[in-house]
């Protein structure tokens, strides 16, 4: 492709949609390049094999080919923690939990000191220099929620929508809560609880998280920026291509190669680039990019690119209660519990130095029944449970009725959390893949048992027979952060606060990547709203 | 010299032809090779994948599979595997690119077990009692039987796996027949039902 754009942006998610659209609608020429394929909402089907089990959202075994070691555990192989490979990537498939950051979350060096093992940094912008992309992002989408109830931000707009219809635990969990004296509120969500601009209202069916909206209610980029973006005519999108190689001369980038869907090497000239492939892919590709003057890796002069990798630090809690608990129709209402908690962000412990956990949201575990067998069929040593005892546990576990909490903990960046490039793994065009290490830091696993043990309590006040803590080693790969951070000092950071290379003038990273800490609130709105201020600073800096 | 020449002649003369032979006599023998041996694989290698049951595994391979299913998931006042339609489900799904790393460590399972059933009991596994199937499935799972390619627990793990989502996953898979996999956790299913 000889044609030049202004734009190019490899990733067509939470950080490459938004910008993409804003510059396309302020006139310039912009390209997005996505590896996965263009759905419609009719492609979207209620079938937990195809979406959840198989390679409907994620690139297959040898496109998406990873090394991945969990703690001390060897590395094994596998299309492991992809978010979402296709126009729209994960937001496709996520449940629509948008928070926004508190103020004081972006300075936990300042607020907490160095905490040993531990790699976090203050970040170089405050929540002032985001607000007003919140905003926009909430007017553009639509927020479904209760702005008056949020804590710990202030001058927060009323939303645009009220929060969506709750299920019958939420009454029981204001009022368990309120006796403990925490918060609860209705989860904000980026689901319409109303028509909004031209789309319709979510239809309840309880099949959001890992799967894609049938109806457009739910805020994927496919349906709101992506779509925008088309209809200006200054954007073209190309599905089924991967990039893997950016050409540099100089410290400009000039080319981008890239497979197209028929596997043929192309590539695509421009002023700037954009890079939002999420965390990994993005650190891969500049690491696949190295050259002469960047021999470790593109745009990676400061050693960091692919370091102080986060994750949401899990802690999931299942509650058990007998049935009588509520009226047997209680799923008619509606089967979100839209209830959730802030109240953990600070974590006051005598066994903790670093007191930070976060966002507890309450939700009916996903209605998945392969996953749930396939959960029951794993004894408490990891052995193998079959036969009559099997579907034994099976009805002992489908005679209660569950609730389960989903806590985002601030996962701490350390040296042991990053990624590199596989020395012999190859993935299907004979690329080097991604070679991942995920250990959390021993003060997110305290962190992530104390607040298990507070919310179990949360769940006995509002009579749960019993709580079990899924004390998993490891974690969601969902939402993924660090690897290029940006800072001021080039020594320690890849980007600088306006997420612009130091080594390479026209390149730009707006994924996840940039953050220098983990969050305690997920992070795809806070993504959203950093990418259209880049593009704003963009279209008014030439 | 004239002598030189002309024996260098003949001498060039007879290595033309003793090229020509050369020549004459491989071609026929590769041409042999293929018409014996070659064409004749291929064709029934074609053969093959139009009459058996499925192209990777066969009719006996596919009736051991069926029979382990039934015993991870068994009948009892709910169905079991086999009567939600586990041995459609391995027909289809076996054969598509999902399994294909797993396929030959499926087979590998089959041959052990059988070859450990008929040493103890002279048949072949699915014709055995629920009680010696069970003790094969623990002994596999243990590595405990014979000497085996892979890790057999893994791979006992992996027919689990299968087994479960070809008693969960939507009929148009080929299990759960009737949905009536779903009937065990109809009273815990929090949504609605799926509509493909």
């Amino acid at each position: 492709m000889s044609e030049k754009y202004d734009i190019c942006v490899i990733g067509s998610g939470a950080g490459g949609a938004p910008i993409a659209c804003k510059l396309a609608q302020k006139g310039l020429k912009v390209i997005i390049l996505e590896r996965g394929n263009l759905y419609s909402a009719k492609d979207f089907i209620k079938d937990e094999l195809t979406a959840c089990r198989r390679d409907f959202f994620f690139p297959d075994h040898s496109r998406g080919l990873r090394e991945v070691k969990y703690g001390s555990n060897p590395y094994i192989s596998g299309n492991h923690l992809w978010t979402g490979a296709c126009v729209g990537g994960g937001t496709v498939r996520m449940s629509g939990f948008f928070f926004r950051m508190r103020e004081e979350d972006f300075s936990p060096l300042s607020n907490y000191g160095q905490i040993p093992g531990a790699t976090q940094r203050d970040w170089p912008i405050n929540y002032n220099d985001l607000q007003k992309y919140y905003n926009e992002i909430e007017s553009d989408i639509g927020i479904s929620g209760h702005a008056q109830s949020i804590p710990g931000i202030k001058n927060l707009i009323p939303f645009s929508l009220p929060p969506l219809k709750s299920h019958a635990f939420s009454i029981l969990i204001d009022r368990a809560c309120g006796d403990m004296g925490y918060h609860p509120f209705p989860t904000p969500r980026a689901v319409l609880s109303r028509n909004y601009k031209d789309r319709g209202e979510c239809s309840y069916t309880d099949f959001c998280g890992s799967y894609g909206c049938t109806t457009g209610a739910k805020a994927s980029t496919l349906v709101t920026y992506i779509k925008t973006a088309m209809e200006t005519g200054n954007a073209e999108l190309l599905p089924n291509c991967c990039v893997y190689k950016l050409e540099c001369s100089g410290n400009k980038i000039t080319e981008a190669h890239f497979f197209n869907s028929q596997d043929i090497p192309n590539k695509v000239k421009a002023r700037i680039f954009i890079l939002a492939c999420s965390s990994i892919e993005t650190a891969r590709l500049l690491l696949n990019s190295k050259n002469l003057r960047f021999p470790h890796g593109l745009a990676n002069s400061s050693g960091q690119v692919g370091k102080n990798l986060t994750f949401q630090m899990p802690c999931t809690v299942t509650a058990f209660f007998k049935k009588s608990i509520l009226p047997e129709n209680h799923l008619e209402g509606s089967p979100f519990v839209q209830r959730c908690l802030q109240d953990f962000h600070n974590l006051e412990s005598d066994r903790l130095i670093y007191p930070r956990a976060g966002t507890v949201i309450f939700l009916l575990p996903h209605p998945n029944p392969i996953n749930k067998v396939m959960m029951l069929s794993f004894g408490k040593r990891g052995q193998r449970i079959w036969g009559i005892p099997l579907k034994q546990r099976i009805r002992d576990y489908f005679n209660y009725l569950h609730l389960q909490s989903d806590s985002f903990i601030e996962f701490l960046p350390n040296p042991e959390t990053c990624i590199t490039l596989s020395k012999d793994k190859r993935d299907y065009w004979g690329i080097p893949v991604a070679k991942i290490s995920i250990k959390p830091h021993e003060e997110n696993l305290k962190a992530a048992e104390i607040l298990a043990l507070k919310i179990s309590e949360i769940y006995h006040n509002m009579g749960a027979v019993k709580a079990v803590y899924n004390n998993l080693p490891f974690t969601a790969g969902e939402l993924q952060h660090g690897t290029c951070r940006f800072g001021y000092d080039p020594q320690t950071s890849v980007l600088n606060p306006l997420c612009r290379s130091h080594d390479i003038n026209n390149l730009y990273v707006t994924d996840g990547s940039f953050m220098p800490s983990g969050l305690p609130v997920p992070s795809t709105y806070t993504i959203m709203a950093n990418s259209l201020r880049i593009a704003d600073f963009l279209y008014n800096n030439g | 010299m004239k002598r030189l020449l002309k024996f260098s002649g003949n001498v060039g003369r007879i290595n033309a032809m003793n090229r020509r032979f050369f020549l004459a006599v491989t071609a026929s023998v590769l041409a042999s090779v293929i018409l014996t041996i070659i064409l004749p694989f291929r064709l029934l290698k074609k053969i093959f994948k139009i009459f058996s049951i499925s192209p990777w595994l066969n009719e006996h391979e596919i009736k051991t599979l069926t029979s382990i299913a039934e015993c991870i998931y068994p009948k009892d006042n709910d169905p079991g595997a086999s009567e939600l339609g586990i041995k459609e489900y391995f027909i289809r799904q076996l054969k598509t690119r999902y399994y294909e790393k797993d396929l030959s460590k499926l087979k590998n399972a089959v041959f052990i077990l059988n070859s450990a059933s008929l040493s103890i009991s002279g048949v072949s596994f699915y014709q055995n009692s629920k009680k010696i199937k069970g003790s094969l499935l623990n002994d596999l799972a243990a590595n405990k039987i014979g000497r085996y390619r892979y890790n057999a627990s893994e791979v006992f793990s992996i027919i689990i796996d299968i087994t479960i989502e070809g008693c969960f996953s939507h009929p148009i898979h080929g299990g759960n027949k009737s949905k009536n996999g779903w009937e065990i956790i109809k009273t815990g299913f929090n949504g609605k039902w799926f509509d493909v």
